[in-house]
């Protein structure tokens, strides 16, 4: 198909690091040999904490194309990032393209059953499921604090003043520790604490559109400025 | 009567010549009808002025006249004329009679012309009588009368051809196709014969492209293949490219143009042997390879070029069902499907598509015609500058092909980022075929519904459906009616799923609400209560207006041969209906919400019947699921009714969708602009 192109690409890529895989993705997505790159690429964003959804989609496409070369251990470690990157339907996005069979497998089905917690706002089986598992989820590093990010992005669509004990169920983290993570957040995320009447702290959210649902309409009415561009000639 | 004429000259005249005259006519068409006039009037006053002068000479006034002299003649009869008068000087002259004259005349002038007169009359007749019976015998002479006639329909046609050859996507193949070959072979196909009809076809067809008229071309595409193909080949195929190539002068390029078309017919016909499926992946392969090497120099309709990135994707997605229905397979086909494996392979399909749309460069070419580098859209994709729109347009539709794939494979995430060099907020150019407007639109809309972008797919529903609705009495008499039709139902049925997962009813206009309640009102109200029957509704709608999915990888030739078609369609279906159960506590806790402005926790709770830390990881859910995550990461709100909850108390804000006056005053100010513009224009006139 006139794609044969890519193999000295690659070779020079391991030498030079002409391309990035990323590069690869976008030039030439459609191409069985960069599925091991694919590979690699994921295991080096478990290592540096990074995520590529598009490479990921590819690799898993290759996949789909080849099911005699997939790996599950990628496909895994695919899934874990993807339930990293909540509250984006990454997760979904990626079963979409696993085969019926594959999901099956038990690793597969534990991680269906997370995504389906955390889909559904349950934190407290979140965690405790999270725990029996270990083995899959510790592999990934930082999984519990992206967890935690998500759990604090659904608390601030909902809430303007989330009691203590709900906010330490979500994010899994209790007594000192949590003094300490809130004290962080203060610092630099602008939550505030507050007494409660009688039970327990409050913490203050900081305010969006979306816990001020008021301050959604004044948004609303802009009008962005390239329309307003658009008729400057006329109006002058 | 130029008609007449024509027939006339059609049906006397060797083949050849009467092409050759159609040429002149085109040539001077302009000129003609001046000189004709004349040329009647001038013969019109010799005829009238001779049949006086005859009627004169025949029938004297009196005797003694002779014709053309004034004096009167009484003379002796001429016949001992020796030694009288002048008539001496003319040795051998003699004096006519009037008698003789008139008898004279008669028989050297009257009677020859009467039998030329009666002779020409019965030639007109048997002119008219070919005219008149030749239509419904000799096909040739309709495409004749199209072509001539084209110009005079433009309008008329244009509107009706855009709804036309809509595609097929889910036309039954298969299951509809009336006979198998073989049985037609039986009824005396014979891919040799090639009837005059399709002779003249062809001929004028390639003529048509090598003078890059696509009004002709457009025409010849959409009417006249239709109604040969309606007439001749009804269910045979055209005759085989081998028995027309000669009459093109064997060119390449034509004779692959004209295969993409032959089998076109033939999978919309009857139903392709794997052979024939092999042999059309070949062609496309042939086809889009001279494309792409940038050889061609051909304008072609969009329609077609569109039909052709359509098709491809059917036939590819087609190939994926066929192959998947492992169990009845005989050994040949197995055989074949082995020996064949790069047929139709996804990789194959992908990367031409992928190709064409690199190698046009049509995604820089978008870019810079928002910069106002480069026209495309405004000329809607055409070059009027004698260069070819064929790579270009192709690969502007390869977008919408990739889109349509990757919805087939379930990667909607890349399907929509595939799409994105084209605005589907704006019209262009994929919206001047309606076929590719629907199909970019129901792509789209259904890769957003499945990321849960239920506001952006009701929005585009509802744009497509609205139009369609007021379109689509312009598509009545088009082949493609039925398909738009479905597409057209299927799109309810999504729009029935978004707005019963996400009621945003408020962005449905009037018309479209009121078909979409007449059609699924009833179930609409039965998928809110989310028991089993409402997900066996869900199921239904879901299936009825998915897109075919298919399964890309080769099946396995050692095991027991199991059908797996059915497998990409289960699993879709299956995370749907999951998502769809993630949901199902949202629509009470909605009901809820609606009569409250504040509730307290605890009282909503025991009224959902439910405990407090229920409540809240309902109420997240809720947050959760309404607002989704665009494109460019940034979350988006499909939430008709919103909350917050402050410590225990729940506060509803109702969110009433902003009216837009900024646009609205934009858009009267450009139309006074434009008002204004035309005034100056009169003046200075």
């Amino acid at each position: 198909m006139g794609r044969e192109v890519v193999q000295p690409q690659q070779q020079q890529q391991q030498q030079t690091v002409a391309y990035t895989v990323e590069q690869l993705v976008a030039v030439n997505p459609y191409n069985p040999d960069i599925l091991p790159d694919l590979e690699n690429y994921v295991n080096e964003q478990v290592s540096s904490q990074t995520y590529s959804l598009d490479a990921n989609l590819c690799l898993l496409r290759l996949y789909q194309f080849e099911p005699e070369r997939m790996s599950t251990q990628i496909v895994a470690r695919i899934l874990v990032k993807a339930l990293m990157a909540m509250p984006a339907p990454d997760f979904s996005l990626c079963l979409f393209l696993i085969p019926e069979r594959v999901q099956m497998e038990e690793q597969f089905k534990t991680l269906i059953v997370l995504s389906h917690y955390l889909e559904t706002g349950r934190f407290r089986q979140f965690w405790d499921e999270a725990a029996k598992s270990r083995h899959i989820v510790e592999a990934v590093p930082g999984f519990e604090q992206a967890i935690q990010a998500y759990a604090i992005h659904v608390l601030s669509l909902t809430y303007q003043k989330v009691p203590r004990p709900v906010l330490a169920e979500a994010i899994n983290i209790e007594g000192l520790s949590l003094d300490k993570f809130l004290e962080h957040q203060v610092a630099n995320c602008g939550w505030i604490l507050e007494k409660g009447h009688g039970r327990g702290q409050l913490i203050v959210l900081p305010c969006s559109e979306f816990n001020h649902p008021e301050l959604k309409k004044n948004n609303a009415d802009g009008i962005p400025f390239d329309h307003i561009a658009r008729i400057f000639p006329i109006l002058g | 009567m130029a008609i007449i004429g024509d027939a006339l000259r059609q049906a006397f005249m060797p083949k050849h010549e009467y092409e050759s005259l159609r040429d002149e006519e085109k040539a001077w068409g302009k000129l003609q009808r001046p000189l004709v006039v004349t040329l009647m009037a001038l013969v019109s006053v010799t005829v009238i002025v001779s049949t006086v002068i005859s009627l004169n000479i025949v029938f004297p006034g009196s005797n003694g006249k002779r014709p053309f002299c004034s004096d009167e003649r009484l003379q002796p009869l001429p016949f001992n004329a020796k030694g009288r008068g002048y008539i001496e000087h003319f040795p051998g002259a003699f004096f006519l009679t009037d008698q003789e004259t008139v008898d004279y005349y008669w028989m050297v002038v009257f009677l020859p012309s009467i039998f030329i007169f009666f002779v020409s009359l019965a030639y007109l007749v048997a002119g008219i009588t070919v005219a008149y019976s030749a239509p419904t015998r000799h096909g040739c002479l309709k495409v004749v009368e199209n072509n001539y006639c084209a110009s005079k329909r433009a309008s008329n046609a244009l509107l009706t051809q855009k709804m036309a050859n809509f595609d097929h996507d889910d036309a039954p193949p298969n299951s509809a196709a009336p006979p198998p070959p073989a049985s037609s072979d039986a009824l005396g196909y014979d891919p040799n014969f090639v009837p005059d009809s399709v002779k003249s076809f062809v001929v004028h067809l390639y003529r048509h492209i090598r003078e890059k008229n696509v009004y002709e071309i457009h025409q010849m595409y959409e009417t006249s293949f239709q109604t040969l193909s309606e007439r001749l080949f009804k269910d045979t195929p055209w005759p085989s490219v081998d028995a027309v190539a000669h009459y093109v002068d064997n060119d390449h390029v034509f004779c692959l143009l004209y295969r993409e078309m032959w089998f076109r017919h033939l999978y919309a016909r009857l139903s392709p042997t794997l052979k024939q499926r092999i042999d059309s992946w070949d062609n496309y392969c042939s086809l889009f390879q001279v494309v792409l090497h940038g050889v061609v120099n051909m304008q072609l309709p969009n329609q077609w070029l569109w039909d052709m990135v359509d098709e491809f994707v059917y036939q590819f997605q087609s190939f994926c069902q066929y192959r998947a229905k492992m169990k009845n397979k005989t050994e040949q086909e197995i055989a074949l499907l082995t020996q064949f494996d790069q047929a139709w392979n996804v990789y194959g399909v992908l990367n031409f598509l992928q190709a064409l749309v690199e190698k046009s460069m049509i995604v820089q070419i978008l870019e810079q015609e928002k910069e106002g580098l480069e026209q495309f859209t405004s000329t809607d994709g055409y070059d009027y500058n004698g260069g070819s729109n064929v790579l270009k347009v192709l690969g502007y539709f390869s977008m919408v092909g990739l889109l349509r794939v990757h919805c087939l494979l379930g990667d909607y995430h890349t399907g929509l980022k595939c799409l994105q060099p084209i605005d589907i907020s704006q019209q262009g150019v994929y919206t001047s075929v309606i076929g590719s407007h629907i199909t970019t639109i129901y792509h789209y809309g259904f890769a957003n519904l499945m990321l849960r972008r239920y506001v952006e797919a009701i929005r585009e529903f509802n744009k497509i459906l609205l139009y369609i609705y007021k379109t689509k009495q312009y598509h009545q008499k088009s082949p493609q009616y039925e398909q738009i039709l479905k597409k057209n139902e299927q799109m309810y049925a999504l729009l029935a799923i978004c707005l019963s997962l996400c009621p945003q009813v408020k962005l449905v206009e009037e018309t479209v609400n009121s078909q979409l309640r007449e059609k699924y009102g009833e179930k609409m109200i039965r998928m809110q209560r989310y028991d089993d029957e409402a997900f066996a509704i869900y199921d239904e709608l879901f299936s009825y207006a998915c897109p075919k999915f298919i399964t890309p990888s080769a099946p396995s030739f050692e095991e027991p041969l199991v059908n797996y078609n059915q497998d990409a369609y289960r699993l879709q279906l299956k995370l749907f209906l999951y998502e769809v159960k993630q949901q199902q506590l949202l629509s009470g806790v909605r009901t809820f919400l609606k009569v409250y402005s504040t509730i307290s926790l605890g009282k909503l709770a025991n009224y959902m019947e439910v405990d407090e830390p229920t409540l809240r990881t309902i109420l997240m859910t809720y947050k959760h699921k309404t607002h989704a995550v665009d494109g460019d990461g940034k979350i988006i709100s499909n939430a008709d009714l919103d909350f917050y909850i402050d410590d225990d108390m729940i506060h509803v804000v109702e969110s009433r969708p902003a009216k837009r006056y900024g646009d609205y005053f934009l858009r009267q100010i450009v139309k006074l602009e434009g008002v204004i513009n035309d005034v100056d224009r009169i003046k200075l006139e």
